[in-house]
């Protein structure tokens, strides 16, 4: 194991904070047998779909897939679901929060950081993912602007570019 | 069939899988940071809220997991939440890039139902897709994705080996 890089940062510095609105959440509930038609009618779909982001889990024998796109394709999501006989759980207005930095995703605490930013602003996200060197909030727009605050405690842009 | 474009993968190895069911906001952010206190990396995240609470699903080391384990135990026993769940050894499988699109994670979820495998879960990233699937699933899985993915002819994701440390102390200079 090779040790690349040493941090202790408070706030802890990103590449930039901002919060991208005019997105779609939708949460898909399915059987593995519809996954795999949906799954294969979205991997074939000309232009293909735009994303913000997409996950999945499983619980029992249904995949919870959640996908956010820009409202524009999200009827094109809905089609496809429609057509592989997948039904739509929960459909929400969307903004998004990137926090991305160096490391991301070897460092501890960040998402303990970003938890803490979301519960001091009072918001309750859609969804938080951490992937690689992203955390990615979905949230209500309208929790946006007080997201960017109460992550601003704890995450700081380059120049406090916070926005 | 056009074989989709990547430009990279790798794998993270001997990870756990925690999954806890319908906790509250502020009981995930306790535990989040009961974790952070223990110096516990989460290398996967994924939280979703719903109507009943959050459903979360989180990768660490396997090494770290009793720990971890013992701490999410104590807060759905102290608040009566659903204990959490585990898996393991699963495998973390990277893919980069997503390049904006639906293709990548799309075609990786057709290309593993195909060979009759399905991930615990998937995330995406900015830039990147990952994939959590049971260890003992990583053979099948590459052969399977390495036919849908131009990849050179028997290539295998590389592990990651990397080790970032985080110091309570400032070095000065």
């Amino acid at each position: 194991m090779e040790t690349v890089a040493v941090y202790f940062e408070k706030p802890v510095r990103t590449y930039g904070i901002k919060a991208r609105l005019g997105n779609i959440a939708l949460s898909l509930e399915c059987t593995a047998d519809q996954l795999t038609g949906l799954t294969a009618t979205l991997a074939a779909l000309e232009p293909p779909l735009q994303l913000v982001s997409c996950s999945l889990m499983w619980e029992g024998d249904l995949a919870l897939l959640q996908v956010c796109l820009p409202q524009d394709q999200a009827p094109r999501l809905e089609e496809a679901a429609a057509r592989t006989g997948v039904g739509t759980a929960q459909c929400s207005q969307a903004g998004v929060v990137n926090l991305q930095g160096p490391h991301f995703g070897d460092r501890w605490g960040l998402a303990s950081e970003a938890l803490c930013g979301m519960e001091s602003a009072g918001v309750e996200p859609l969804s938080i993912l951490g992937v690689t060197h992203t955390i990615q909030v979905t949230l209500a727009p309208e929790s946006s602007g007080a997201a960017l605050e109460g992550l601003g405690r704890g995450f700081c842009a380059p120049g406090g570019d916070n926005g | 069939m056009t074989r989709l474009r990547i430009t990279g993968w790798k794998h993270r190895r001997e990870l756990s899988l925690l999954a806890l069911k319908d906790w509250p906001w502020a009981g995930v952010n306790t535990l989040a940071g009961a974790l952070a206190q223990a110096h516990i990396n989460l290398p996967f995240l994924l939280m979703q809220g719903g109507k009943d609470g959050v459903w979360v699903r989180l990768c660490l080391e396997q090494g770290k997991r009793p720990q971890a384990q013992a701490l999410a135990v104590e807060l759905a026993q102290a608040h009566g939440w659903r204990e959490p769940l585990v898996r393991e050894p699963v495998i973390a499988l990277t893919f980069y890039p997503l390049a904006g699109g639906m293709t990548l994670p799309a075609e990786a979820l057709a290309c593993l139902a195909g060979a009759g495998l399905h991930p615990l879960a998937l995330g995406t990233s900015l830039a990147a897709m990952t994939v959590i699937l049971p260890e003992e699933m990583l053979p099948a899985a590459v052969e399977a994705l390495g036919s849908r993915f131009d990849l050179p002819e028997g290539a295998s994701p590389p592990e990651e080996r990397v080790s970032v440390v985080q110091s309570p102390v400032k070095r000065k200079g």
